[in-house]
């Protein structure tokens, strides 16, 4: 092998060791991941958008409509009739959860090892 | 080529591969097992699991479908309501269980905490979102038959008022889900709406439960976060189920010798034990005993609570001390060892 290949092996080696360990101390992922379930179906958001996104999720009891941001997600709208999920507010820490009960949705941040893995109350 | 240099080329690419070597051990040491998550509808609330080390979401949903389709008196095939038909019925040894505890638990508290409550857990019916106060001759009613509830030798038979397990049932679907998990060789913390198991290891470290506010503007707001091992938690609160009629507010925790909504300074009362049905009735238990009386069934049973008082002061049990993590407006006051 000529001197600059393995030079140049040399500094592509160094570099792959810096992206396992960078993946080894982040796990490799941006963002809080919110995991909206409806109606038995679940679908995994992550918060790096940038802008306020709203998905509709056609339910038996009608459409219920969760944002997910930049800092975590909500509800927007809902065809219950108490509200309680819009009223619950935004859900932005890990092992944080609102539901829709009635429609069944729910709205979930991800445990990523830090925050609470749950809530109890 | 200099053979220096080429010396120096080669111990360069020797160093930068035993860097890859170092990063993927490194890689391979700080990497947690697969985590699954997964979320589903039973018994009137979600269940969240995330499990480490297997994938049993399907095994899960049976456990707690199995629960509900046992102890759920609103299903008319289930055992608890052949019981409160008067049939005799041949229990599983997991409603056996649950039976003995809401039995002995009846005796030590005196009463005060019961789940031959049907007849007036029926009039208020929280869960139809009527929001209708009973009239007092009715609730009367209720409270006799609840006195006259009994259950025979051979088990099963009950007289009187029925059983409603509405105040452990989450909790026993909490020791089904822990079951599972077990079996499978799992560790991993599943919820089961305010109940909780904690079972296993967390990879990382203790597993984090926070505590709901109940003066927080939205229902996702903790008070306070526990740090805990291997363990079932569970919260029983005036804040869930209740309504407001002519400047009156009812919430769903009812005294066993009023007939209404239990009064106090207690907001919430939340307790970590080893088993998760016992976990859901102390909660109730405490809430309807209050600070004091609460302690000594505490001790007996080797749980530890936590109350919130109407002021938003905390009363923790001595066994918390090193778990609450709180910010530094909440007021928390440890009880004595003694």
């Amino acid at each position: 092998m000529r001197l600059t290949a393995k030079a140049d092996a040399a500094v592509v080696l160094a570099a792959i060791a810096v992206i396992i360990l960078i993946n080894a101390f982040t796990g490799g992922e941006g963002g809080k991941a919110v995991i909206v379930s409806a109606d038995g179906r679940t679908e995994v958001y992550y918060t790096t958008l940038t802008e306020k996104t709203e998905y509709s999720f056609v339910t038996e009891s009608g459409t219920v409509v969760v944002a997910v941001d930049s800092e975590g997600a909500y509800f927007v709208s809902s065809p219950c009739r108490d509200k309680i999920c819009v009223k619950s507010g935004r859900v932005d820490s890990a092992g944080e959860c609102a539901a829709c009960v009635p429609c069944h949705v729910y709205i979930y941040i991800e445990s990523s090892g830090e925050g609470a893995d749950g809530m109890t109350g | 080529m200099k053979p220096e240099k080429n010396n120096v080329a080669n111990i360069l690419l020797v160093c930068a591969a035993v860097l890859v070597a170092l990063s993927l051990v490194i890689y391979a040491l700080t990497r947690q097992p697969k985590s699954y998550g997964s979320t589903f509808f039973a018994m009137g609330t979600y269940i969240n699991a995330t499990v480490y080390g297997a994938e049993i979401e399907n095994e899960l949903k049976n456990a707690v479908d199995a629960c509900e389709n046992e102890m759920s008196h609103r299903i008319p095939t289930s055992a608890v309501a052949l019981i409160n038909d008067g049939e005799s019925v041949k229990v599983s040894d997991r409603l056996d269980g649950v039976l003995k505890t809401v039995l002995k638990l009846r005796d030590e508290t005196d009463g005060a905490f019961d789940v031959c409550v049907l007849d007036l857990t029926s009039l208020w019916d929280f869960d139809s979102g009527l929001h209708n106060v009973p009239s007092a001759s009715d609730i009367e009613k209720a409270l006799a038959l609840a006195e006259k509830c009994g259950i025979s030798e051979n088990g099963g038979m009950w007289s009187g008022s029925g059983v409603d397990l509405g105040s452990v049932g989450k909790g026993a679907a909490c020791d089904a889900c822990a079951e599972v998990l077990r079996e499978n060789g799992a560790s991993g913390i599943v919820a089961v709406g305010g109940s909780i198991a904690c079972v296993g290891e967390k990879p990382s470290g203790k597993w984090n439960v926070a505590v709901r506010d109940p003066f927080g503007k939205d229902s996702v707001d903790a008070l306070v976060t526990l740090s805990l091992g291997e363990c079932f938690v569970s919260t029983s609160g005036s804040y869930e189920k209740s309504f407001v009629a002519d400047g009156v507010t009812y919430h769903h925790i009812l005294s066993t010798s009023t007939g209404y909504p239990a009064a106090g300074d207690i907001v919430s009362v939340t307790v970590i034990c080893s088993q998760g049905a016992l976990s859901d009735a102390l909660s109730t238990a405490f809430f309807l005993l209050g600070e004091e009386k609460s302690l000594a069934l505490a001790k007996e049973y080797s749980a530890q609570a936590l109350f919130v008082r109407a002021d938003g002061t905390v009363f923790a049990t001595s066994g918390l001390k090193g778990v609450i993590s709180a910010d530094g407006d909440t007021e928390i006051v440890y009880a004595s060892d003694s």
